[in-house]
């Protein structure tokens, strides 16, 4: 199961395995409800919380699009409203869009091509539900709520499957990895695509919740209140009176899935001028000429980035071996950016730490797979250092992602929860927007992420150092009210100066099993100051953090 | 007369300063207050000197240095300047950076996951004319590594702010330009009163007033100086004896280790020692 913080309902569930879906839990549950789904099943201790990653998600997607150019010329994500939608529970893209106009000839038909499409998604791991119709609102519904039945049988067959292969597993230890591996494969969860025209899709359409019309969730829990459920109920309503009483939108809506009304794929993948290669005549695996070869690539690149205004923020470059397999660098960037040295210094560090073996190379290409807007603002009179400095940090933090990783240079935030770890979290400071667009510096640096302040007037309430996670303490003499006046930590005993607190701190009953803290500052008789707390359902006693 | 006396004092506290400062290269960066004009004085020029590194010696968790050296850091970053953390033990609490005026989206946060990276990502942070101030947690520190950190601080004229436990750092060569001892006590029994104390010594300073003692009180709330009490001077040379107790034996077999190596990298600083180059793996950030 994955977790999500949504700004007002606190953590829900924001994706769930099949498993989890048959004991009841699905997206966008609040946590809580979910846990106590999973307490009352058989196998409570089964259940895996991560923490749900919107980047990760996003590029992962945005990885598919890019890969999806194979099919068909025009790939773009879904464009999402400003709202949610309703059966949603992210507001992030969660699907393709391909344009298919008269490509399935190239494939043997469309169904051919619809299940080229699966099994290359299929070669992911990806379980992945098709459908083409003639206009995109109604390949969408089908896609979305036309195969639902199909894929939980799929993947209940695979479960069933696992299950006994688990418990053949227990039965037979012995060498029975390679068994699996050699002999028994999983079955293969390929879906049969929808393929259908006009007739077919408003047939196959009739049946669908009204989900399947990307509402808003407040227009379509106005729907269910006056027992609408299914698109053919909806569409036996009066035109003119739903428009009246459920915005345009609606109606747009209907057009686009039932009377087919264009609606344009917004095309995702990078320009495919922005792409330089060198042809080796014999390969090498001599370091000094292929750093020379990717320093005249970045030459050329940054040439051709210039003339047309942007500048990379993601770039490939692609080593491909005579008989081995491609070497692949890539490069995420803060800010747009087509200098070369920069490019150059952060590429050949790159190739520093992982080029591992030797290969013979025989072609090196570099690709801005992603680029966006160079831009040359005017400052203000007043600005003019601090942009200097917001660029020059630019530069830094591109540096710093390219060695120690994107998820290492962090920009903290701090959020209004009275629970001190999930006060403040962590936003990596390269990467892409919610719609895999990039995001350019000056927005990204320049936009204040301070949802809630803490007061100013009380620097010394919180510590400066808060442990990852609260550390057991061993009190030795326990006072009846406040802290225990002496205890141990890590083989060394504190003996309690003074106090201040408590502060009670409750975690809301929304976001699971609730955790109820009496926080002390305590003073040592060494002078140091910590921030304890005593954990109120057990009355045991954690270190969280030093006022370092 | 007593006029003329006191004229004759500063002119002599000058020519001392003088001296003292005499082939180290002129005051031309910035002056960055530390946020308290008692600890101030103590500094020549009132103040740190940018592109210089300062260094905090404490003992465990609690004591307070975290807190003076943000103190600094907020001046430091005036002017659009960023505050770079190095957290490798991802222990960082920004809420009470911000509760200081410290602006969040001004933060830096670095988490490397190597020890070998720590260092790397402090050099390129300090080289960054960007960068107004790095915050870092250091133990072991050789000397060569310390000399390429001063050297990118004085690149990049920010200010480099360490944190040391001191049984890694004291009674040893430093290239960090002002060194303070942290300590705390507890405050007397008598009376709960909601404040803090920290008690500096400056250890080591160029052209200031090594060996001078300060106490600041700091109100428990709000975190504002309410008082500073001088102590009286104690000589540099009473500080290091004072140090030295059966724990920090180690730690003086070390300096004079350090001080090998440092003399005959002034003496050949162009060709590095293998020793050296192996003991730059072993620098690893102190945890909370």
């Amino acid at each position: 199961m994955l977790q999500a913080r949504d700004p007002r309902r606190g953590f829900v569930v924001a994706a769930a395995s099949s498993l989890a879906r048959e004991s009841g839990i699905l997206p966008g549950m609040p946590i809580s409800e979910a846990n106590s789904l999973v307490l009352q099943g058989a196998r409570p201790s089964s259940l895996v919380i991560l923490e749900h990653d919107p980047q990760e998600e996003i590029e992962a997607i945005c990885r598919l699009a890019d890969g999806a150019q194979q099919f068909s010329p025009t790939v773009g994500l879904e464009t999402l409203d400003a709202k949610l939608w309703a059966g949603r529970s992210l507001l992030q893209p969660q699907s393709l869009l391909l344009d298919a106009t008269n490509l399935g000839t190239l494939f043997g038909g469309e169904v051919a091509m619809a299940n080229c499409v699966a099994r290359w998604l299929h070669s992911f791991g990806y379980l992945s539900c098709i459908a083409i119709a003639d206009s995109v609102g109604s390949a969408w519904a089908l896609a979305n709520y036309g195969m639902r039945v199909q894929a939980a049988q799929a993947l209940h067959t695979q479960n069933l499957f696992a299950s006994e292969m688990r418990k053949e597993n227990d039965e037979e230890e012995e060498n029975e990895e390679i068994q699996s591996q050699e002999g028994i494969e999983s079955p293969a969860i390929l879906l049969h695509p929808i393929v259908v025209d006009r007739a077919g899709s408003r047939e196959q359409s009739k049946g669908l919740p009204i989900e399947a019309l990307r509402l808003e969730t407040a227009c379509a829990q106005a729907l269910r209140r006056l027992g609408i459920r299914r698109l053919d109920e909806l569409l036996a309503l009066p035109r003119e009176g739903l428009a009246t009483r459920l915005g345009t939108k609606l109606i747009d809506r209907i057009d686009q899935l039932w009377q087919f009304a264009e609606e344009p794929i917004l095309s995702f993948h990078a320009d495919p001028e922005f792409i330089v290669e060198q042809s080796l005549e014999h390969p090498t695996h001599r370091r000094e000429t292929l750093e020379e070869v990717v320093r005249r690539l970045a030459i050329q690149l940054c040439q051709r980035l210039l003339t047309r205004g942007r500048g990379g923020l993601r770039v490939l470059c692609r080593f491909d071996g005579v008989r081995t397999p491609s070497i692949v660098l890539q490069l995420d960037l803060f800010r747009a950016t087509a200098e070369v040295e920069h490019l150059t210094v952060l590429l050949l560090g790159q190739f520093d730490r992982q080029w591992e073996r030797a290969i013979e190379v025989h072609r090196v290409s570099l690709q801005a797979t992603m680029t966006g807007e160079l831009l040359w603002q005017q400052p203000s009179l007043f600005e003019v250092e601090q942009v200097a400095h917001r660029e020059s940090v630019a530069k830094l933090i591109d540096g710093l992602s390219s060695r120690l990783g994107r998820k290492a240079v962090l920009a903290p935030q701090i959020h209004r929860d009275p629970q001190p770890e999930l006060a403040c979290s962590w936003r990596p400071l390269t990467g892409l927007r919610s719609d895999g667009k990039s995001q350019t510096t000056s927005r990204k640096l320049s936009r204040s992420s301070i949802h809630a302040e803490p007061q100013v007037e009380d620097p010394l309430r919180r510590p400066l150092s808060l442990l990852p996670s609260p550390q057991a303490l061993e009190p030795l003499s326990i006072s009846p009210d406040g802290p225990p006046q002496r205890f141990r930590h890590r083989n060394k005993t504190h003996t309690l100066s003074r106090y201040w607190g408590p502060e009670r701190i409750e975690s809301g009953w929304w976001r699971g099993p609730s955790q109820r803290r009496d926080y002390y500052r305590i003073e040592t008789d060494e002078g140091r100051w910590l921030w304890i707390f005593c954990q109120l359902q057990d009355n045991r006693w954690f270190l969280h953090g030093a006022f370092d | 007369m007593i006029a003329e006396g006191i004229a004759g004092l500063e002119k002599l506290t000058k020519q001392i300063r003088d001296i003292e400062l005499s082939g180290k290269r002129a005051w031309v960066g910035r002056r960055i207050l530390s946020g308290c004009t008692e600890v101030d004085r103590l500094l020549p020029a009132g103040g740190y000197a940018s592109g210089s590194l300062v260094e905090w010696l404490f003992d465990g968790a609690g004591v307070g240095a975290k807190w003076l050296a943000l103190q600094v850091a907020k001046h430091a970053i005036e002017g659009g300047r960023y505050l770079v953390v190095i957290d490798p033990n991802r222990s960082f609490y920004p809420m009470g950076a911000v509760s200081m005026g410290i602006p969040l989206e001004r933060i830096l946060v670095l988490q490397p996951t190597q020890a070998s990276d720590v260092l790397w990502s402090i050099d390129q942070s300090l080289r960054n004319t960007a960068v107004g101030a790095v915050l870092a947690d250091l133990d072991r520190l050789e000397d060569r590594e310390a000399r390429r950190l001063q050297l990118a601080a004085e690149h990049g004229g920010g200010l480099g702010l360490f944190m040391r436990p001191s049984r890694f750092a004291r009674g040893i060569p430093s290239w960090a330009e002002v060194q303070w001892h942290v300590q705390t006590r507890a405050w007397p029994s008598t009376g709960q009163r909601n404040q803090r104390r920290l008690d500096l010594q400056l250890l080591r300073c160029r052209g200031g007033r090594v060996g001078a003692s300060i106490s600041v009180v700091l109100d428990g709330v709000s975190g504002g100086i309410l008082r500073c009490e001088h102590s009286p001077l104690r000589s540099p040379n009473e500080t290091v004896k004072h140090s030295v107790n059966q724990s920090s034996q180690e730690g003086l077999h070390h300096a004079s280790k350090s001080a090998l190596c440092l003399a005959a990298e002034l003496a050949m600083p162009a060709h590095p020692s293998k020793r050296s180059i192996a003991a730059g793996t072993s620098i690893r950030a102190a945890g909370a």
